[in-house]
């Protein structure tokens, strides 16, 4: 039964997300940490961190981590077919039809109310994601506020924002560094 | 006269052409996807070059038109320019070649990664390097939305939808409200189809030559 779920979740993940990349954290995230509870939102922000300094596609990336967590080999090859079949069957048939069905004037209307909403839902997912990032949960279960969190996010996004140039896995790596020199030997 | 003549040529390509070229495709989408760190847009420069540039098996202008069918349809953007490019390629198996190249790397290394995460997943200096990265993930999210926000055009409805679509997303990740933010997008879709629509039909001629002015503006602006 976890593979026909497994396979049911991304399949809906690959035929809804547009836009790629980050557009697809909000519905992996509602899906797999929220609707099914597979993992936690600390270990699905730490697989962000992952996938973003591995090669490859990151929806492929979070797919084949949580289909092996879940379903060893054969869960891997049920998420991934289930993020590829979407996009295959749509972009076959987008490219037997024809190459200018994209500029069909509905097409674009869609857009028209697709963008802002993958802004906002790119942003809901931010929210959860900051409140998973700024604080410490302790084994008892206490909330508290990690302040340091708080000043090493601000501190990476003007990295990104002033220093283009800077790839963001040589953000990721120094983050990781400056994480256990703090948290581990300041704090 | 020319255009059967060339197609009865790639009809009657020999088997032997016909493998070697699903290998081709095969080594250079696993080599797009075992080296392009940072997914769908990282990836689409290398395309560029090994597909147009160096091969010209698609010229500029196609290329510029697959790039952008494979960011407007769903899906993972890596996979959706994999399959385009390979079916212009190679058919229906070129296609399967590429899209199943482009992933193996992936999922190679992730599984590998995987055992030794939750090998790991107990040791201090890994819990604290991960306290770190985590605040950097924070700030790529942040980044991201930074870009797409300079890619949105900026009226009164864009505004609206994204607050509507905020709230209900936000409500529906505290399970406040039982929404699956799948219903989100499909509304968002019908919305911009039903404002559109209605849009053209009020003002006819004078707007939609703005429009296009505007559309061509965002895009040099973009390169």
């Amino acid at each position: 039964m976890i593979y026909l779920q497994l396979f049911w979740t991304f399949f809906k993940i690959g035929l809804f997300t547009i836009g790629g990349g980050m557009a697809m954290i909000p519905l992996i995230q509602n899906a797999v940490v929220i609707d099914h509870g597979w993992i936690t939102q600390e270990l699905f922000i730490d697989f962000i961190g992952i996938a973003e300094s591995t090669p490859g596609p990151m929806a492929i990336n979070i797919g084949t981590f949580i289909g092996y967590e879940l379903g060893g080999i054969l869960g891997v090859l049920i998420t991934t077919l289930g993020l590829f079949l979407p996009s295959f069957i749509i972009i076959f048939t987008i490219y037997k039809l024809s190459s200018n069905f994209m500029k069909k004037p509905a097409i674009k209307d869609m857009f028209l109310g697709l963008q802002p909403t993958v802004v906002a839902l790119i942003t809901s997912a931010l929210v959860m994601v900051s409140i998973a990032a700024c604080t410490f949960t302790s084994s008892s279960g206490v909330v508290s506020f990690n302040w340091f969190g708080v000043v090493l996010a601000i501190a990476c996004f003007l990295v990104m924002q002033f220093a283009k140039k800077v790839h963001p896995i040589i953000i990721i790596i120094a983050s990781a560094g400056i994480g256990i020199l703090f948290y581990g030997f300041i704090l | 006269m020319k255009t059967p003549k060339t197609n009865a040529n790639i009809e009657k390509k020999s088997i032997k052409e016909q493998a070697k070229l699903l290998c081709q495709l095969f080594l250079i989408f696993f080599k797009i996807g075992a080296f392009t760190f940072g997914g769908g847009y990282a990836m689409i420069s290398l395309i560029e070059k090994e597909i147009s540039e160096k091969r010209k098996w698609v010229d500029d202008k196609e290329m510029l038109n697959i790039l952008a069918i494979a960011e407007s349809t769903p899906g993972v953007i890596a996979l959706n320019s994999a399959t385009y490019v390979g079916a212009k390629v190679g058919g229906f198996f070129g296609a399967l070649v590429s899209s199943i190249a482009v992933m193996l790397p992936s999922i190679v290394i992730i599984i590998f990664l995987s055992r030794i995460i939750t090998q790991f997943q107990t040791n201090q200096y890994v819990k604290w390097a991960f306290l770190g990265i985590r605040s950097a993930v924070v700030a790529l999210i942040l980044n991201a939305i930074f870009k797409l926000v300079k890619g949105v055009k900026k009226t009164f409805f864009s505004l609206i939808v994204f607050v509507i679509a905020l709230t209900l997303a936000i409500l529906s990740s505290f399970e406040i409200i039982p929404i699956n933010i799948i219903w989100i997008i499909i509304a968002a879709a019908l919305t911009g189809i039903i404002y559109g629509y209605f849009g053209r039909k009020n003002n006819k001629n004078t707007i939609n030559i703005d429009e296009d002015k505007e559309i061509n503006k965002t895009e040099e602006e973009d390169k």
